[in-house]
């Protein structure tokens, strides 16, 4: 009966799309990637486009029962399935590439849309998405911003987060906002919401579409095989690579036991068994990644690695890696049921936690093998078992709550890549103290009252309840292990991650990493703080190469409005636990409080810092750095940025290069060649520290080729000091004259807006939010000034 | 003489003699099948994929679903492309399942095929009968007066057997190559006879001894697509026909008939590819025979899925004489699956139509579409006459475009 009711229902709005409540029907739809856990829906609903999907969230309060939003489903962890039943809202239908944008390098692209496909639709642009989760040739853009997915190529490229500029967002009264956009800011929001909408799981909101930041293609890759008769030499082997300057865009490592099983499978590549082996790859413009590749098979050697192959062909790379990558099916041979857990750890504790794994898998003969992203310390044991057999199944149970533990004793975290979901909900309270959780479920209160999105995901707390929960500070996590826990100060040299003062100079921070060949490359004012620093701008020159602030800090102890200190974020390089609230606080205003440390990522130092300036005339200058952001050299430059002097109304292009003497040859070369091209000569090349123009009065962030266009612009208009990052489309101002500032801000502001990009000034108060986001912003305010609340706590 | 009609390396899933419960645990849920699954791209329904139906079949045999029509609808929705077994990193065996579970289906009165299609299954076990009642439809089609939308224009001999014309051959060239058997197919043999004589003619202009069973029946192929029993007769009449004689080797000009028969013949005698064998055989490319005609190569899925060959073979593709390229979308189904495109008319035309779009623009005066299975080649044939694609087009199977290129020189 009920069913009926909510088949008419819903097909009184899908009329072109396809409604299903048979029992049948719904099984299909019963389990993500994590098979064994069945949580069948009331209702599947395709939606034949996005204005259905719309149509539909519009009448969402019509419907008395929980919403789950699924793409391909093959989520890892419990993601995508109606736990509580309720609807399930399969997006297959909505999988265009809309634009893409060889110039600016961004596209946009509908939700369903698959790594694949876009593959397929870039490679004619010499473009590329770098993550890479297994999934790949099947999953969606929607579900990998949901999980923030990973992949074997994320140690260099890094994760979902740092390639999404914009993300079209429809909320539970059927309102639909596009935060950022190709700009890749916060638009004219007061706060960058995506930042909580990427890794929220479903539990947020809809996405319809995407807006992605895209790099060019590399010239050439040399994947590389070593065996190890130990783990003890393997790890040797990671940190060497981890250190080297070719970068390495993947380190794996897969465990003896698995690589028995890939050459027992279709899939045999001709691996030598009994030893762990690792693959690594590397990749870059032709002349330097082929200069790289006598260094790294020494440096595997000198590890003691064994059988060391390396190859340049395509199809024997493609082999090795379709073996890694196919990890999780091929478990199915051996058993029933599989779950792959997703922790993250120190690096240092890799021996400790591995040992521990095989320990308490083997006393109860439940088969293990660990297949991993060594680089990143981003442990994947795939524990073998059948879940009709009670037994194994609480053993499996057993063991990971153990395992969780352990990862979280050691300072790692629970998943890397493949989200919470419903599998690791239960070890939340481990990470999360109760202040923690208080502000984490402020963020899904924020959007969704009643937990009517993908509830028991992420937090067992987030329950589907009829009427709504307006105050979070209500929640108390139940758990008795639950405590607010903080950063010590660490220096964990093999992982390059520290924990800074906030008010700590630049130089200073440098000075601690330098000891341990190790730099903080991202600096506008040696002298000023990170803190000033992310105050004026969330955009350094080397944020071309490493990206914005927020992917170098991991971490940080808060200082909440009351005066209280809890920590946000994490300390490894890679989280999908929880929601992202770390990206979404740094580049707060005060408002919801302040960082007192922050976690940092280092960057390994390579030798020199080559700085080379270029002058000459303008458009030959923006022609050159064209052509150069659109090759993979834009991947091994820290900073392209064009520079305008008021002074002397000249222009220059300013590139910096941290490389061994012996890499800047190569690089010389190609400048000098690309030089001679445009008939342009250098000006100068120091060795020096990064450079630094200061902190900037103004910042405009928008599209690359929108930001040069607008530079040339405002140097026609005001004499004012600018230096334009070409990569990443951020212009930083130098001016005195206030009134200026805000003559040009005015000037451009809806230009940038519409783009999805942002503006911003260090001497301008907060400004005010949009009606549209006032109610989110009191939820969270609520949450951060509960004062009364966390004195009970 | 070729000894592996694998080149990719994997080899096709030899069908297990597990219980059908046990070859269902195997599927982990990964999802790795979906995008490449024709019912799932055109309808977005998860039902609708290999991962869909195995776990809608896996619910029935544990018993946790009732036998229920929607069941048997998603299994009809199949078109058996077999494409998700090399995407299946679990090596699900999925269509040793389809078949056992269509079977079952059958066996149970759960799925009804269409009357003539029942009619036609009943036929192939008897060929001699099947050949009879075919003869008039030979005799139209070479007359040019028999019009069906799949139907492909040709002319078939209308008496003289496949069998009696590669006797003849034979006596007239006297090669001294290896010595192959020729499987002729059903509805090959029956409709589409000239494919066989050109195959008959390559084969013996590059030295190759052909000889071609008389009592040969049907590969069993059609009856299973269908879910109908009684293979075993079929199979031990084919084990008896190609084991009477010592040939190096099985040659098949149609992908999906290969493979039914390579079960069969299984660790008795390989079955490969025709175009597969003679690639071992060092044909020298041809010289371009119309500068602006152009080949489009489209790739049967029974030849790069189920048999596991890589594709058509370059050399192969480089003696026909023509400038080709592989047709965009080579690797997906066109929809035929066998009787797919009889059973359900909507799906099969709108996989061919995603498909086949690219014709519309495509370069080249002729623009040939070349494949190398009959089945196949009908359904592109139909893209023409149902009115899918509107610009003129050739549809040919590459023997028969070999079968020019080596015709004039013998």
């Amino acid at each position: 009966m009920r069913s009926s009711q909510l088949e008419n229902q819903l097909k009184r709005i899908i009329r072109h799309g396809k409604v299903m409540t048979s029992r049948a029907q719904l099984l299909a739809y019963d389990a993500d990637a994590l098979g064994y856990k069945s949580f069948p829906p009331d209702a599947v609903v395709i939606p034949a486009n996005i204005e259905e999907l719309i149509e539909l969230w519009k009448h969402a309060a019509e419907f008395n029962v929980p919403i789950v939003m699924r793409g391909a489903g093959t989520s890892l962890s419990g993601g995508p399935v109606a736990a509580q039943g309720g609807i399930v809202v399969h997006t297959s239908a909505m999988r265009k590439v809309r634009h893409i944008d060889r110039d600016a390098m961004w596209c946009e692209v509908e939700c369903s849309c698959t790594l694949r496909q876009l593959d397929e639709a870039l490679l004619p642009h010499g473009l590329f998405y770098p993550p890479d989760p297994s999934s790949g040739p099947v999953c969606t853009i929607g579900g990998n911003v949901a999980m923030n997915a990973g992949g074997a190529h994320c140690f260099r490229f890094g994760v979902t987060s740092n390639y999404i500029l914009g993300v079209e967002a429809v909320m539970l009264d059927g309102s639909v906002h596009r935060f950022g956009g190709p700009g890749g800011g916060r638009g004219n929001y007061r706060e960058d919401w995506k930042r909580l909408m990427i890794g929220s799981e479903g539990t947020l909101a809809a996405f319809t579409r995407v807006w992605l930041r895209l790099l060019p293609r590399p010239e050439k890759e040399w994947t590389f095989q070593a065996s190890f008769a130990t783990l003890a030499s393997a790890e040797r082997a990671i940190h060497a690579l981890v250190a080297h300057s070719s970068y390495p865009v993947a380190i794996e490592l897969m465990d003896p036991r698995f690589v028995g099983l890939v050459e027992n499978s279709p899939m045999a590549a001709g691996l030598p068994q009994d030893k762990f082996l690792m693959v690594t790859e590397i990749d870059g413009p032709r002349s330097l990644v082929d200069h790289r590749v006598e260094q790294v098979k020494q440096l595997l050697a000198d590890a003691g690695a064994e059988g060391i192959l390396y190859s340049d062909d395509a199809a024997r790379r493609q082999k090795l890696w379709k073996a890694r990558k196919v990890a999780g099916g091929l478990m199915g041979q051996l058993s029933p049921d599989l779950v792959v857990q997703d922790a993250v750890i120190p690096k240092r504790s890799l021996a400790d936690v591995l040992d521990m794994i095989y320990r308490e898998a083997d006393a109860v003969s439940i088969p293990v093998i660990n297949v991993f992203h060594a680089g990143d310390g981003n442990l994947h044991p795939n524990f073998m078992f059948d879940s009709r057999n009670p037994e194994q199944l609480h053993q499996v149970e057993s063991i990971s709550k153990r395992l969780m533990r352990k990862v979280i004793e050691v300072g790692g975290t629970l998943s890397g890549e493949h989200g919470i979901g419903n599998d690791k909900t239960a070890y939340m309270p481990l990470v999360f103290g109760p202040h923690a959780t208080r502000l984490q479920l402020a963020a899904a209160t924020a959007f969704d009252p009643t937990h009517k999105l993908n509830p028991l995901k992420m937090f067992a707390q987030r329950q589907f309840a009829a009427t709504p929960v307006h105050s979070p500070e209500l929640y108390h996590p139940e758990s008795p292990i639950a405590r607010e826990r903080l950063f010590e100060p660490f220096f964990d040299s093999i992982d390059g991650i520290a924990l800074c003062d906030a008010t700590a100079s630049w130089d200073a921070i440098q000075q601690s990493a330098s000891a341990h060949r190790l730099r903080f490359p991202l600096v506008l004012d040696p002298h000023a703080s990170l803190l000033e620093h992310l105050r004026s701008s969330a955009y350094a020159p080397a944020s071309s190469r490493f990206g914005p602030f927020c992917d170098n800090i991991l971490g940080m102890n808060w200082r909440l409005p009351s005066g209280e200190l809890v920590r946000i974020g994490e300390r490894v390089a890679k989280t999908t636990t929880g929601y992202d609230l770390m990206r979404f606080l740094l580049q707060t205003r005060g408002e919801f409080g302040t960082a007192e440390q922050y976690v940092v990522r280092f960057r390994s130092a390579h030798g020199e810092n080559y700085l080379v300036t270029i002058r000459g005339h303008v458009e030959t200058l923006l022609k050159f750095s064209h052509t150069l952001c659109h090759t993979c050299w834009i991947h091994w430059f820290d900073s392209v940025d064009i520079l305008y002097h008021p002074t002397d109304n000249a222009w220059s292009l300013r590139l910096l290069l941290n490389a061994p003497d012996n890499e800047w040859q190569i690089a010389a070369s190609y400048l000098a060649e690309q030089c001679s091209a445009l008939q342009l000569q250098w000006s100068s090349v120091e060795t020096i520290h990064p450079p630094h123009d200061g902190l900037p009065d103004l910042i405009l962030k928008t599209t690359s080729d929108h930001a040069l266009q607008l530079v040339c612009e405002i140097a026609q208009n005001a004499s004012t000091s600018i230096s334009a990052a070409c990569h990443t489309g951020a212009i930083h101002l130098f001016e005195d004259d206030k009134e200026l500032l805000e003559q040009i801000a005015e000037r451009y502001r809806e230009s940038i807006w519409e783009r999805g990009g942002e503006l911003h000034s260090r001497h301008w108060p907060v400004p005010t939010s949009l009606a549209s986001e006032r109610h989110w912003l009191e939820v969270l305010t609520r949450a951060f000034h509960a004062q009364e609340a966390m004195k009970h706590a | 003489m070729p000894e592996s009609h694998t080149p990719s390396g994997s080899q096709p899933t030899s069908p297990p003699h597990k219980p059908l419960g046990e070859l269902l645990t195997n599927c982990v849920h990964c999802g790795l099948c979906l995008d490449v699954c024709p019912t799932y791209k055109l309808t977005g329904d998860e039902n609708n994929s290999p991962r869909g139906r195995l776990r809608l079949w896996r619910k029935e045999e544990e018993g946790v679903l009732e036998a229920d029509p929607v069941v048997e609808h998603y299994t009809s929705e199949c078109v058996s492309c077999l494409a998700c077994e090399p995407a299946c990193p679990a090596n699900v065996p999925y269509g040793t399942i389809l078949e056992t579970v269509r079977h079952e289906q059958m066996q149970a009165g759960r799925a009804r095929p269409k009357w003539f299609l029942k009619l036609a299954a009943r036929l192939v076990h008897a060929p001699q009968a099947f050949q009879w009642l075919s003869l008039p439809g030979r005799v139209l089609r070479r007359l040019g007066l028999l019009k069906h939308p799949f139907l492909f224009p040709g002319k078939p001999a209308a008496w003289q057997s496949t069998s009696a014309y590669a006797r003849q051959l034979m006596h007239e060239k006297k090669p001294t190559g290896p010595h192959v058997a020729l499987l002729t197919g059903c509805l090959m043999e029956g409709m589409f006879r000239e494919l066989n004589f050109a195959t008959v003619r390559v084969l013996i202009a590059n030295n190759v001894r052909v000889t071609v069973p008389e009592t040969q029946g049907c590969c069993g192929a059609f009856p299973e697509h269908l879910g109908l029993a009684d293979l075993d007769s079929l199979q031990g009449r084919n084990r008896a026909a190609f084991g009477a004689e010592k040939f190096d080797a099985v040659l098949s000009s149609s992908s999906g008939c290969g493979l039914a028969l390579s079960k069969t013949l299984a660790g008795r005698v390989p079955v490969i590819d025709v175009l597969q064998f003679l690639s071992q055989l060092d044909l020298k490319p041809r010289p371009i025979r119309n500068e602006r005609a152009r080949l489009y190569v489209d790739l049967p899925c029974h030849l790069i899925h189920g048999q596991r060959v890589a594709g058509i073979p370059e050399s192969i593709l480089n003696a026909t004489g023509y400038r080709w390229e592989l047709a965009p979308l080579a690797t997906e189904c066109c929809g035929s699956g066998g009787t797919y495109n009889l059973q359900k008319p909507e799906n099969s035309r709108q996989i061919l139509a995603r498909k086949a779009a690219f014709l519309e623009t495509a370069d080249g005066d002729p623009v040939i579409l070349g494949t190398s299975n009959h089945v196949c080649m009908m359904q592109w044939y139909s893209a023409r006459t149902l009115g899918i694609v509107s610009r003129p087009f050739e549809v040919r199977h590459i023997i028969q475009l070999l079968d020019e290129s080596f015709t004039q020189l013998v």
